[in-house]
């Protein structure tokens, strides 16, 4: 197989181990060390990409992170990756791409018509043309048309890792700003690390013709770079600082390719510097001129990396234009590797040492000119020429047939992560680009990302920047900068802003993947986008995997052009994490599959397993939602489970339930002032049901509280609050009352609790070995004793979920399982029951008990519950108790806690219906259903609903009406308690 | 009375993960006490001192071996007892709770230590804390996060720690560490 393009010499490449790839279906070769781009160069492919609107041709603009085309969905073994850019992709035997966006392919795209409707397709087409009937309607015959890559659904990345580390100064690049920053830091013993995305340090040195330190700049990279792992800097290579966040934290994307086969490409770092050096680069623009989007129009810098780094020489017969004077260190290289060369320049009058470069090479240079149009659809086959001021294509008074058109239209300093760091840019003329101005953060900027773009520059700024994070971390630097010398002292200075051509009736393309035009950035300002956030989302321009890097600055200043504004003026949009896309398979590391999100279990977990439980999650605690049997299903289960509680006796395992001792002198005083009810009259021994409130008086939690002795109380939050109950505790000791000796311990995990329920639930207590006097007398309802079950330490409470008389049994932890087998076994003669979560719901709902949550939202007062005597008669202050007399809070029509009986014979309302009524011609909701049942020891449904002046209503036995899905049903307000309304069976 | 079968908090967990430079394991503590008090009370640091034979630590410090005792948050410390004999058997919660306010909460944890050179790369997987710093000077706890769980961490050696993490969350704290011993052994 041949490489057309490859040169003989030079590259990192290793030509002694070639390597053979798919693309588009079609086989070639290339070498160890190509990317993927460098060896389709190298073959003389030209289309690599068809644009996302119009499903243009389009070629390698780039040959780094910015490349905006070449994106590629990429098979290798059993890797797959939807979009990854070709410029970045190590090649690899057997690695197999496709262009995405096209169909079928990338030479025959059906929908490349698109292109001819362009004129019939602006800015805002979409936005404005496919509103009726409905959008939904069109969306999903415009989504095949768009997106990009697609992913392969049986493609699963096996899961990644991520890491913490700190370090004292990260310096993001190694290229001269870098490496000298790192080189500098290092020499204070301080621990560094310096990432680059590339394989390679040296960044510009690895392509610009120079000498740092007497050395070839290329060779003085990598030595550096050896020193710096001797001095035991961490150097993490093909990695991306992919995001920059508050405190000095960025995310690191390290690609592993040796990674053993089965195991993650990448690993996510973590990473906090004290200090952060960024020497990220800066990426060349393109000129914006008719037809700049062919395939083989490519950055000037782009094309000479390819020639250098790569042996891959783009094009033979070449054309360089540009507006600066890196353009000129470009086209040295493209002919010093063979091309035909000719250079035309916008400026009319470039530097005399130029020129005299220029000749001394024999490239012929036209200034004063710009091209005003390209030959050829999937790939250059000539450009003409004009004046720069030139404003038809036919004012072109030169034509040259080339292959390659390389443009260079100024830098823009990579200042992607500076911003999200929170530093503010400033717009230079000098570089005609935007450059940082103040920094948010404990962080340096250095050399071309710093708008500095010659290398003496770059090297003394890096050391600089070394040197001041050194000096803030109270080390000296004793080294001095490396000197470094350009063969031709070009460094990208006096460039001329030129940031679109004039002329008017052609498309001159600014954002090349959004395809984006400046015609498109005019319609935009005359609509009225003169804001650069309005124009990025009315445009598209600068968004999504792109992040703007080749056409933020172009399509600002053009912007800026139509609104008579200085780019300045104008301001950039926000840039936004990541730097380049990366897999959500690294952002979640080890938290997928079952570890996506953490879960509780219960102490006696596998014994809930031996009975066929179903657990479900409630709140983060996967309980029993019910124990279905046989043949049974789960509805089956869960009506036959309330059942045997009312009849005979029940099993919950209640240990989730929060166990937060209150300890210390002033606990008593400590929870009158925090909860509704009145807490300091609690004798030792005996329990009370309480609300917590929010300072707002909107109820939070409920739960049964013990006081176990005088200075000891025992709360019991509900399951799935527990830890913020806590957090409140903490919260209003140490921020409001610090002066109350009192203390905080979560329990709740050390015990395992089981509730026994039911008319024979003291049956099952008389089988039960116990030290504790659970008569009565001894223990009536809302009370509690220690002592010990079955020879382990145990509490036993009268207290109950259900409406039955109920015992709690808590015994440690440890014993849960074991105690739960030996209840349900001496139980089996008295019918004793396991019952879940779902059952439970529907007891508790026969009685009227309320779920904080679900029965109360985010506006419920407790005496929109009905429990209206603490208001009344609690006299200290407590937390909520104010907003409790707001003129709001007493208002007659607030929603109030009711039942709702079905009047019809239609089943349970549908939890979350709303009560309506009729106001005139409307139909207004007056509340809704916020539990409802069928209950099986009524048989009839059962339901609580929050009503507005719900109480009034049932005082007047009032219809209502019940609206869902289109149906209305009717329902009669009645009290929220169904069953036992006197409390009887709490103690039968 | 029918005798009750203990089950630890490591019990049926699966196999700990067997790789090159790190071991895991369940270590059942005698005894995991939680002690309330003013850190200036001077009445109740000569109590503790008395019961336990420990001066009250400062946040990050671990005071003792067995007993040992370390800092918990405001005003409150974590007893961890490795053995009855030495902690005086089942009477040191009685013991104390003369003195001073404390809860019983052995069964509330899991304790896993770790050890071996790779420690503290899959520690680094699993907390933002500062590990090099904190081994330099090994015999530190930290109250923090680890595996997206509330924990605390106890740094003894420079390459030994343990980690307590609610019990309730001992299958997934379990799976997370095979996981993330797995995810170790690929790396380079």
């Amino acid at each position: 197989m041949t490489q057309p393009n490859r040169l003989a010499e030079g590259g990192e490449i290793d030509r002694t181990k070639p390597l053979s790839f798919l693309f588009e279906g079609q086989g070639y070769e290339g070498y160890a060390g190509d990317t993927l781009a460098s060896a389709l160069v190298a073959n003389g492919v030209t289309l690599v990409g068809r644009s996302f609107k119009y499903h243009r041709p389009r070629g390698f603009f780039a040959a780094g992170a910015e490349e905006p085309n070449g994106l590629m969905d990429i098979t290798l073994g059993a890797r797959h990756e939807p979009n990854a850019r070709a410029t970045m992709v190590d090649l690899a035997d057997g690695l197999i791409a496709r262009g995405v966006n096209a169909d079928p392919d990338l030479q025959s795209d059906r929908h490349a018509k698109l292109d001819r409707l362009s004129r019939f397709l602006p800015a805002g087409f979409y936005y404005k043309t496919f509103m009726r009937p409905t959008w939904a309607q069109w969306e999903p015959r415009i989504r095949r048309l768009a997106g990009l890559g697609r992913l392969d659904p049986n493609s699963v990345l096996p899961p990644h890792e991520l890491r913490h580390a700190q370090a004292d100064v990260l310096v993001v690049g190694a290229g001269p700003a870098g490496l000298a920053a790192a080189r500098a830091a290092a020499s204070t013993g301080l621990s560094v690390w310096l990432v680059d995305l590339e394989r390679r340090a040296g960044g510009q040195l690895l392509w610009r013709r120079a000498e740092i330190a007497g050395k070839p700049a290329a060779d003085w990279a990598e030595s550096c770079l050896s020193d710096l792992r001797d001095a035991g800097v961490t150097v993490l290579l093909r990695t991306m600082a992919a995001a920059y966040y508050d405190q000095n934290r960025i995310a690191l994307l390290e690609q592993r390719p040796a990674a053993p086969d089965g195991w993650p490409p990448e690993r996510l770092w973590l990473l906090q510097a004290k200090r952060v050096i960024l020497a990220t680069g800066a990426q060349e623009r393109p000129l914006v001129f008719p037809d700049n989007d062919r395939p083989g129009v490519m950055s000037a810098a782009a094309a000479a990396t390819y020639v250098t780094r790569y042996a891959a020489l783009p094009g033979r017969k070449v054309l360089v234009a540009t507006n600066n004077d890196d353009g000129y260190e470009s086209a040295l290289v493209l002919k010093k590797a063979g091309a035909e060369v000719t250079l035309s320049d916008i400026r009319t009058t470039p530097a005399k040492a130029l020129l005299t470069a220029m000749d001394a090479a024999e490239i012929p240079v036209i200034q004063g000119h710009q091209p005003l149009a390209v030959d050829g659809s999937k790939a250059v086959s000539g450009v003409r020429i004009g004046r720069t001021s030139a404003s038809r294509t036919k004012d072109a008074a030169i034509a040259q047939e080339i292959d390659l058109l390389c443009v260079s239209g100024g830098w823009s300093p990579a200042v992607h992560l500076f911003s999200q760091s929170g530093g503010k840019l400033n717009y230079d003329p000098k570089i005609a680009g935007f450059r940082p101005k103040t920094a948010a953060q404990e962080v340096e900027i250095a050399g071309t990302a710093n708008g500095s773009f010659g290398l003496g520059d770059c090297l003394r700024e890096g050391h600089e920047a070394g040197a001041a994070s050194a000096f803030a971390l109270d080390k000296k630097v004793d080294l001095e900068a490396p000197d470094g010398k350009e063969e031709t002292p070009f460094g990208g200075q006096a460039i001329q802003a030129f940031w679109r051509s004039r002329v008017h009736n052609a498309r001159q393309w600014v954002d090349f993947q959004n395809d984006v035009t400046a015609k498109d950035v005019a319609l935009a300002a005359r609509e009225g986008y003169v804001s650069v956030e309005h124009l990025k989302r009315y445009t598209t321009l600068g968004m999504a995997t792109d992040q703007g890097k080749t056409s933020n600055v172009n399509g600002l200043a053009i912007l800026g052009e139509e609104t008579r504004r200085q780019p300045g003026e104008v301001g950039t949009t926000t840039f936004r994490p990541p730097y380049l896309p990366l897999s959500l398979a690294a952002v979640a590391g080890l938290r997928r599959d079952e570890l996506v999100a953490t879960r509780r279990e219960l102490p006696a977990a596998a014994a809930h397993r031996e009975r066929g439980a179903a657990f479900r999650e409630y709140g983060n605690w996967a309980r029993p939602a019910c124990y279905p049997r046989g043949e049974e299903t789960e509805a089956q289960a869960i009506q036959r489970e309330a059942l045997a509680v009312r009849r005979q006796a029940g099993l919950l395992d209640g240990s989730s339930l929060g166990k937060i001792a209150v300890v210390g002198p002033d606990a008593a005083t400590f929870v009158n002032r925090l909860y509704y009810n009145r807490l300091d009259n609690l004798a030792p021994g005996r329990l009370r049901y309480c609300l917590l409130l929010h300072e707002t008086g909107v109820v939070m939690d409920d739960g049964v509280v013990a006081r176990l002795s005088d200075e000891r109380f025992l709360l019991s939050p509900s399951s799935t609050h527990t830890d913020h109950v806590l957090h409140m505790l903490e919260e209003w000791h140490q921020g409001e009352w610090p002066d109350l000796k009192v203390g905080f311990h979560d329990e709740t995990q050390a015990w395992a609790t089981f509730s026994v329920s039911g008319p024979r639930a003291k049956e099952v207590m008389g089988a039960l070995a116990t030290t504790i006097n659970w008569t009565d007398a001894a223990l009536p309802h809302m009370a509690l004793a220690d002592g010990s079950v079955e020879g382990v330490p145990a509490r036993i409470a009268r207290v109950s979920f259900t409406g039955e008389r109920g015992y709690e049994i808590s015994v440690p932890a440890r014993y849960g399982g074991a105690l739960w087998r030996h209840l349900l076994r001496i139980g089996r003669p008295f019918g004793l029951t396991p019952f879940g979560i779902e059952a439970l719901s529907i007891l508790r709902a026969e009685k009227g008990y309320i779920l904080i949550g679900r029965d109360t939202d985010g506006t419920t007062l407790p005496q929109d519950l009905g429990m209206e005597g603490p208001l009344k008669r609690k006299e200290i202050d407590y937390v909520g108790r104010r907003s409790l007399w707001l003129s709001d809070a007493k208002r007659e029509d607030r929603r109030q806690l009711v039942g709702l009986q079905v009047l019809d014979e239609g089943g349970p309302f549908a939890n979350g219906a709303h009560a309506v009524e009729k106001r005139g011609e409307r139909t207004a909701s007056i509340g809704y259903v916020t539990s409802s049942y069928h209950s099986p020891h009524l048989g009839k449904p059962v339901a609580l609903a929050l009503v507005a002046s719900g109480r009034a209503r049932l005082a007047a036995e009032a219809k209502i009406e019940v609206f869902h899905l289109g149906e209305k049903r009717p329902a009669r307000v009645v009290s929220p308690c169904f069953y036992d309304p006197k409390g009887r069976r709490l103690n039968d | 009375m029918t005798e009750l079968t203990a089950e630890g908090a490591g019990a049926d967990l699966p196999p700990a993960r067997e790789i090159e430079g790190l071991a895991f394991r369940v270590v059942d503590l005698a005894h995991i006490v939680m002690i309330s008090g003013e850190s200036g009370d001077q009445a109740f640091a000569k109590a503790l001192k008395k019961a336990v034979g420990l001066i009250l630590p400062k946040p990050g410090e671990i005071a003792g071996s067995d007993p040992s005792l370390l800092w918990h948050g405001p005003g409150r410390w974590l007893l961890l007892g490795e053995t009855e004999s030495k902690t005086g058997g089942e009477d040191l919660v009685g013991v104390l709770s003369q003195e001073m306010a404390v809860s019983d909460v052995t069964d509330g944890y899991l304790v896993v230590e770790l050890s071996g050179p790779r420690l503290h790369a899959l520690l680094a997987m699993g907390t933002s804390l500062d590990l090099g710093q904190e081994a330099a000077a090994s015999g530190r706890s930290a109250v923090t996060r680890f595996a997206e769980l509330p924990a605390l961490l106890l740094l003894l050696e420079h390459e030994r720690a343990r980690i307590l993490v609610e019990r309730a969350s001992r299958a997934y704290v379990w799976a997370w560490l095979n996981r993330a011993a797995d995810a170790l052994r690929s790396s380079v």
